[in-house]
């Protein structure tokens, strides 16, 4: 098709902003699936994206449009996921469109995440079209959020959209002003191959598909590509694109978006982000813009019963290919035995794979509380990343420890900004900036250790704030701090996976915490135990757990035998699922409780 | 008697006797409130027509329970106990029923031992009328004292149940209760921690602030000092929550500490015995009242079949829990056809060396016992005083101890 008939457009919205529902409606609108096909969020794939009604993965459809100018247009629509930890392949997804639809609730205005998002698309220098949606709901207030977007982002929303893309208003206004607005794409049928993986992911049926906008050149069926990054090459078997069904191409050309399918066996070597050349006739250039994305958040993930740690490796392993970003290796807790520790892009990244371990392999696991990784600098001058607080050196050989931390912007009602900063003050956060957007609006900018945030940071914004703040951040470099290592004794012995890193001011007090909530946590023994927090050998707070005095059920005649037998046994199976630390039992619940400790 | 099977060496009978005259706040026994007691008898005896060849006759002890069977007028009572001799019961056989003090006057006493009774057990729980007014108890002490007296002075063989661990008790009350008691002519305390059982009145009253809530701390303080006063009253401890003058022990309550076996009849009653292949069986009548006396016969029953594996680690488990007779794992082990797997000897060792259950080995079983020393002894294992605070967790480790298949 010739590319002045070619749009390639994204959605941007922020959760709950209803980017999904408008992707269904456009599919609706130009046929692509009919009404017995159409099952809410059609483009949510997995059954967990539907149910948290979140985007995990880019997607991307190719649909007809007959425009009011009386031509058959090809829309691209390309999904992008919405959630911070998946900014990377945001930027890529958008890095494969000339325009984007920027969808904003009309009652809720615009949040941090949008704000986000629009930057990397005005970044890439994308033509944006602003929908103000729910236009229908009696709370909508078209008007000011047409003048919010115009303050925020400097757009030029006079022609905004009204739209209700569960109502199906204002859709076909949408389509023609895609049509009208974005710009077709630029490029050369004939020039050397150059396309952008912006999503890969593994079938086990096809191997790995890889989601590409061709930017140059041409990809057929028989052809040899080159994945730039690692310069491995490969023969193309199919190419194709989504209608939003697979369906099969002769070719994909400049301007198109579509699949490719080219024997690939390992999601790694499709990196989102890299460039695919032809193997023959290889580009001199990678298209700009590929890294290498890094986990920022670590935690252990250990099997809860010990006999499923190889299910756990395997389940693990098939998400990796799936999964480009998740990293993982093994990790021996005295407390937990053998499991992963595992990396992930954010607390979201992590609650997902959790989540996905447990539902789709039918897992039991437990996650010790999340951590990043510090940089501890040792007096001999080498520098050890330490990602498991259990790992930290001894103090005396580290000369110092950084700790990555990040730029949060936090857009809120006016009302909330005390409480907001007070919460930032608390979490070791230096303030950068604070602006009044309108008169209500403000936009607060804090440098915090990414550490304070991973904990639960974003419950507390949303509390303090009633929910209206919206959260954003990047990660910002190092800085040193006064940090130690904060370990938990039970009887004497250190429970590995209950070690935290805090800062040395806070340290004493979140020891005392971790000791009052073991307290309640670990069922008493025939013995006193004491529970202990300690920096290096100094103990700083100390719980004493009284010794269980009888267990014993006074009753036991003909008819409360059977009763009481199968009572024991199944208290006694629940006592298998508890660790073991010295002689004492400790519930999984305790490990859990280390991530609520403030 | 050699055609007795091993399983049903000793052998009772249970009744159960559902009527209560009104509802006890602690109870989570079955009974019904208000119902006449009319025609029970009747339907027992249709019962037990059809059931009796479920056990071998004579059996040694017969035992009412409820409910609170002294509902039933001496009239009654003394049908049932012709009933079953009907079918056999030794000569010296314990007849044996729980009484309410309230329902116990010298003529009811005297109907008792005339209808061939020969020991009853008393649902006292406290001769403190604080301790009585707590549990919510229709009877003071007076009218407990009056029933003790005329029980033992119509020549019955007396116990009474006592709980104990009841919050904002005196100190002492276990002293003065004990005193009284066998002062009384009492031989047998059942002494009963405070247990809240879910679904009981207790639950709501604590939930409402009416009741305060049990402190285990103070209750394993009452039981200690009752394991500790006791003996001084001659009653030695053979049971976790029984007492006895040596010899006034309950022959049926063994019954289910021992592997006995034991005829349920009644709505709510369960019986029980080990077949012939070793396999522990054993029936619930779930019909209540009403249902079952509309056919008492073919009332709704769960039945239950533990493999002999498992049937041994139930028996050990609780057989344990006779602090003097104890149990002999590889009699039991024999009785159910199977042998004591490794697992179960670990769980009886790790016990013992916390102190919590003793064994006397028997001389004649060779070099020594446990696994990996000639064979396992044929010691008799029970749990000791202390052990007795602990029997749950000795329990659960017995019942877990699972050998790995193959």
């Amino acid at each position: 098709m010739a590319s002045e008939l070619i749009r390639n457009f994204s959605i941007i919205a922020h959760i709950d902003h209803g980017k999904s529902t408008l992707a269904d409606r456009i599919l609706e609108a130009t046929g692509a699936l009919t009404q017995r096909e159409m099952q809410s969020q059609f483009l949510d794939k997995m059954e967990l994206e539907r149910e948290r009604g979140i985007t995990i993965k880019a997607q991307a459809v190719r649909l007809f449009y007959k425009a009011d100018d009386g031509k058959t247009y090809n829309l691209n629509l390309i999904d992008t996921p919405g959630h911070v930890d998946f900014n990377y392949e945001v930027s890529r997804a958008l890095g494969a469109c000339e325009g984007a639809l920027l969808v904003v609730d009309a009652s809720q205005g615009v949040e941090a995440q949008t704000l986000a998002n629009v930057y990397l698309a005005l970044d890439g220098n994308l033509e944006i079209v602003p929908v103000l949606n729910k236009i229908d709901l009696p709370s909508a207030e078209p008007e000011r959020v047409r003048k919010e977007i115009e303050d925020i982002i400097g757009l030029d929303a006079s022609d905004a959209i009204p739209a209700s893309a569960k109502a199906g208003i204002g859709i076909h206004e949408i389509l023609e002003a895609v049509v009208r607005k974005v710009p077709p794409p630029r490029g050369s049928v004939d020039a050397p191959l150059a396309c952008l993986i912006f999503d890969s992911w593994f079938d086990s049926y096809r191997g790995v598909v890889v989601l590409v906008r061709v930017f140059e050149g041409t990809v057929k069926p028989g052809m040899k590509v080159r994945f730039m990054h690692n310069g491995k090459d490969f023969e193309v078997q199919e190419v194709g694109a989504f209608t939003p069904h697979p369906a099969k191409l002769t070719h994909l050309q400049a301007g198109e978006s579509g699949f490719i399918i080219a024997n690939v066996k390992d999601v790694h070597d499709a990196k989102v982000g890299d460039t695919v050349t032809s193997a023959s006739n290889p580009r001199p250039e990678p298209l700009p813009g590929f890294k290498e994305i890094q986990p920022v958040v670590y935690a252990g993930v250990f099997p809860i019963d010990a006999a499923d740690y190889e299910d756990l490796k395997e389940s693990l392993a098939k998400l990796k290919l799936n999964d480009a970003a998740l990293k993982f290796e093994p990790e021996t807790s005295q407390a937990l035995g053998f499991g992963f520790r595992v990396g992930f892009l954010g607390l979201l990244h992590m609650e997902i794979v959790q989540e996905r371990l447990e539902r789709e392999f039918n897992l039991d696991l437990i996650t010790t509380a999340p951590t990043v990784v510090y940089k501890a600098h040792m007096l001999d001058g080498s520098v050890v990343d330490v990602d498991n607080p259990s790992r930290m050196p001894d103090k005396v050989k580290i000369e110092k420890i950084e700790e990555p931390i990040i730029i949060a912007s936090i857009h809120t009602p006016s009302d909330h900004v005390g409480a907001i900063i007070k919460l930032c003050e608390e979490r070791r956060g230096i303030q950068k900036e604070l602006n009044y957007i309108t008169q209500t609006r403000v936009m607060v900018k804090y440098e915090l250790p990414l550490a304070e945030v991973v904990f639960d940071f974003f419950d507390k914004l949303k509390t303090v704030s009633r929910g209206y703040a919206s959260f954003d951040y990047e990660l910002a470099g190092l800085r040193e701090d006064e940090l130690v290592k904060v370990d938990v004794l039970v009887n004497g012995d250190v429970v590995d996976a209950l070690s935290i890193i805090a800062h040395r001011d806070r340290a004493q007090s979140r020891g005392r915490v971790l000791c009052e909530k073991m307290k309640e946590l670990i069922p008493k023994q025939q013995y006193q135990v004491a529970i202990q927090a300690a920096i290096g050998g100094k103990i700083i707070a100390r719980e004493t757990l009284s010794a269980l005095r009888k267990d014993v059920t006074a009753k036991c005649y003909g008819g409360d035998i059977s009763r009481k037998r199968k009572l024991l046994e199944r208290q006694k199976e629940g006592k298998k699922r508890m660790r073991q630390v010295g002689s004492v039992d400790i519930p999984q619940e305790a490990f859990l409780a280390v991530l609520k400790v403030d | 008697m050699n055609e007795v099977p091993t399983g049903r060496r000793a052998r009772g009978v249970y009744l159960h006797v559902p009527f209560c005259r009104r509802r006890c706040s602690y109870c989570d026994f079955y009974f019904e409130v208000g119902h006449p007691t009319a025609g029970f008898v009747a339907s027992v005896a249709l019962e037990a027509q059809a059931r009796h060849g479920e056990l071998v006759w004579p059996a040694q002890t017969l035992s009412l329970g409820g409910g609170t069977p002294s509902q039933l007028g001496v009239e009654e009572l003394a049908r049932i106990v012709t009933r079953v001799r009907h079918f056999g019961l030794d000569d010296d056989a314990e007849v044996a029923l729980e009484v309410n003090p309230e329902d116990v006057d010298e003529a009811f006493a005297h109907g008792l031992r005339a209808a061939g009774f020969t020991r009853a057990s008393v649902g006292l729980q406290s001769l403190d009328d604080d301790v009585l007014l707590w549990l919510g108890r229709a009877h003071d002490r007076a009218r407990g004292m009056a029933a003790l007296r005329a029980l033992v002075d119509a020549g019955l063989d007396v116990g009474v149940d006592l709980i104990v661990g009841v919050p904002d008790e005196r100190p002492t009350r276990v002293d003065d209760d004990l005193a009284r008691v066998v002062d009384a002519g009492v031989g047998h305390v059942s002494a009963y921690v405070l247990t809240i059982e879910p679904g009981t009145p207790l639950v709501q009253l604590i939930a409402r602030g009416r009741r305060r809530r049990v402190d285990d701390d103070a209750q394993a303080t009452a039981y200690e000092r009752f394991q500790d006063r006791a003996p001084a009253h001659g009653l030695l401890q053979y049971e976790v929550s029984s007492w006895a003058r040596p010899g006034r022990e309950s022959r049926h309550n063994r019954l289910y500490w021992q592997r006995g076996a034991y005829l349920g009849l009644g709505p709510g009653a369960h019986s029980f015995y080990v077949d012939d292949d070793g396999r522990a069986r054993r029936r619930h009548t779930t019909a209540r009242l009403e249902a079952w006396r509309a056919d008492p016969v073919r009332a709704a029953a769960e039945h239950e079949a533990l493999d002999p594996a498992h049937s041994l680690r139930e028996a050990v488990a609780f057989g344990l829990r006779d602090l003097q007779a104890g149990v002999d794992p590889a009699a039991l082990a024999r009785l159910h056809r199977t042998t004591v797997g490794p697992a179960v000897w670990r769980a009886l060792e790790a016990a013992r060396s916390r102190g919590d259950v003793s064994v006397d080995v028997d001389a004649a079983s060779g070099p020594g016992f446990g696994p990996g020393f000639g064979g396992p002894a044929a010691g008799r294992w029970r749990l000791t005083a202390r052990g007795a605070r602990f029997a749950d967790g000795v329990a659960r480790d017995v019942l877990g101890a699972v050998d790995d298949a193959g």
